[in-house]
């Protein structure tokens, strides 16, 4: 166990780190670019407060297409432009492109079903106030489905997590890279077992900070 | 103050186009407790809607004051929407603000200044006898108290009118006639016009002076509470009043 540790344990939490960094980063960036998009989804639909079924049906089209590609062959057919980013193939920023383009869809849908669950009457009466679509979607939509976007948050970190590991495929680094050539190349079963509960480890705790917060942030617990 | 001429609205339903609304005439004076009674179905909500503009009526104008609000642009019709406040059945107020916070979402929206918002959010609340319930979440408050903070917000950027779409509704008996006495005040101590939607006859002859009966889109009968109600002239009416209710 000790030798094992002093081999690999530095290397597992450089690893671990990378996969951390990786996550955040992506998350943070696909929330960025998916909510946006998430947002408009959601007011161009059929009774929205900016219907437009041109827009909406042209947007849903694209976050099909892009969500149905297989994320190993999305990462390898956007090389070109990850160069063109980053610089580089390799390495956690390179890895993180694909991973950015991939979730972005996929968090756009996520924070449209959230929006969803805003109660009509409530936009409504906004209206009735004489608020703006902006003010709509900020200090109302945005605002009362915050508990179910932070819930959708910890969904999306854990498939950004996932996906992470795979870029480990094409040497982005992390847990995913270790598994891989220590795991899978050189049949070093404990190294391949750590980077699993590694991962679970993260998972959880994933999970757990967000329930714990979207609890605290969810103003109808009180009683 | 609030003048509707031949408002007309049709609805496309699956099973054909149903006429919410048909011919519509309806003239408030300033401070009117205008009470519009009708069965469910009969096209309540969708005059309120239509006169906050939610919905688009089909042909006739209405104005307020002396503008058509059907004619103003989007930004005209944003800030004609202050003198009007809503009130809804099932309150509308945002879950994931303070009770204070909902007061002031009107005033926000409108821009003004924040020390000017904190005070008239304390008045308000006063005003609706929920002064100690500033930092509550709508979640921790009753019915009667959650239908309080609504008033309070529709009358936070003052008004002419307040619209209510049947506010006691969904209320017990006592909280309906604490909520209707709130409202009688409003109109006494303010001067402000209210028009309350609703399908309870009690909740008329509590508190409106004047009525309009709507049935299948169109007004029944309409006029002075008492004088309506003394010599019922239409079979909806009288059965509202519960005489003709006889299985
Ligand atoms: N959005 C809508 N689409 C189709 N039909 C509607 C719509 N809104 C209301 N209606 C119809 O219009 C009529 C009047 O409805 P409403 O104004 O809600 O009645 P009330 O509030 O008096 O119960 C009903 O027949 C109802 O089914
Ligand atoms: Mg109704």
């Amino acid at each position: 166990m000790e030798a094992f540790f002093n081999v690999y344990g530095s290397l597992l939490l450089y690893s671990t780190l990378e996969t951390l960094y990786m996550t955040i980063v992506a998350t943070f960036f696909s929330y960025l670019f998916g909510v946006p998009l998430g947002v408009a989804l959601s007011i161009t639909k059929k009774g929205g407060i900016a219907s437009s079924p041109t827009f909406n049906s042209i947007a849903g089209w694209v976050v099909n297409v892009v969500r149905s590609v297989p994320f190993i062959i999305l990462m390898v057919f956007v090389i070109p432009f990850t160069r063109l980013v980053t610089g580089t193939s390799i390495g956690p920023n390179a890895g993180n492109v694909p991973l950015i383009i991939a979730a972005t869809p996929f968090v756009a849908r996520i924070v449209e079903q959230s929006l969803e669950e805003v109660d009509r009457g409530l936009i409504e009466a906004a209206k009735c106030m004489g608020a703006t679509n902006f003010q709509i979607i900020t200090k109302v939509m945005l605002k009362e489905s915050r508990p179910s976007l932070i819930r959708g948050l910890s969904i999306s970190a854990i498939t950004i997590l996932s996906y992470s590991a795979i870029t480990g495929t094409v040497g982005a680094g992390g847990l995913g890279d270790m598994a891989i050539r220590f795991g899978y190349q050189q049949y070093i079963d404990s190294v391949m077992y750590s980077t699993v509960i590694l991962l679970i480890i993260i998972v959880v705790l994933i999970q757990w900070l967000c329930n714990l917060w979207a609890f605290k942030a969810d103003k109808r617990n009180r009683n | 103050m609030i003048k509707i001429e031949n408002l007309s609205k049709e609805f496309n339903a699956n099973h054909g186009k149903v006429k919410a609304l048909d011919n519509i005439n309806l003239e408030l004076n300033n401070g009117d407790i205008f009470g519009i009674i009708g069965m469910s179905g009969a096209g309540k909500s969708t005059l309120l809607r239509c006169i906050t503009l939610l919905e688009r009526p089909d042909s006739g104008s209405i104005y307020i004051g002396d503008n058509d609000i059907l004619k103003l642009n989007e930004k005209e019709l944003r800030s004609a929407r202050g003198k009007m406040g809503v009130v809804f059945q099932n309150y509308n107020l945002l879950m994931q603000e303070t009770v204070a916070k909902n007061v002031a979402f009107p005033m926000e929206i409108a821009g003004r200044p924040k020390n000017e918002i904190k005070q008239r959010v304390a008045e308000l609340l006063d005003l609706v006898q929920i002064g100690d319930k500033a930092s509550f979440y709508p979640a921790q408050l009753s019915g009667g108290q959650r239908q309080r903070v609504a008033i309070a917000r529709a009358l936070a950027t003052e008004p002419e009118a307040l619209l209510c779409d049947e506010p006691t509704s969904a209320l017990d008996v006592l909280t309906t006639k604490q909520v209707l006495s709130l409202l009688k005040e409003i109109n006494e101590k303010l001067n402000t016009t209210i028009i309350i939607i609703t399908h309870e006859m009690s909740a008329v002859k509590a508190i409106c002076n004047k009525v309009a009966v709507i049935n299948d889109g169109s007004f029944v009968e309409m006029g002075h509470t008492k004088e309506v109600f003394a010599n019922p002239k239409s079979s909806i009416t009288k059965m509202l009043l519960g005489e003709d209710f006889r299985m």
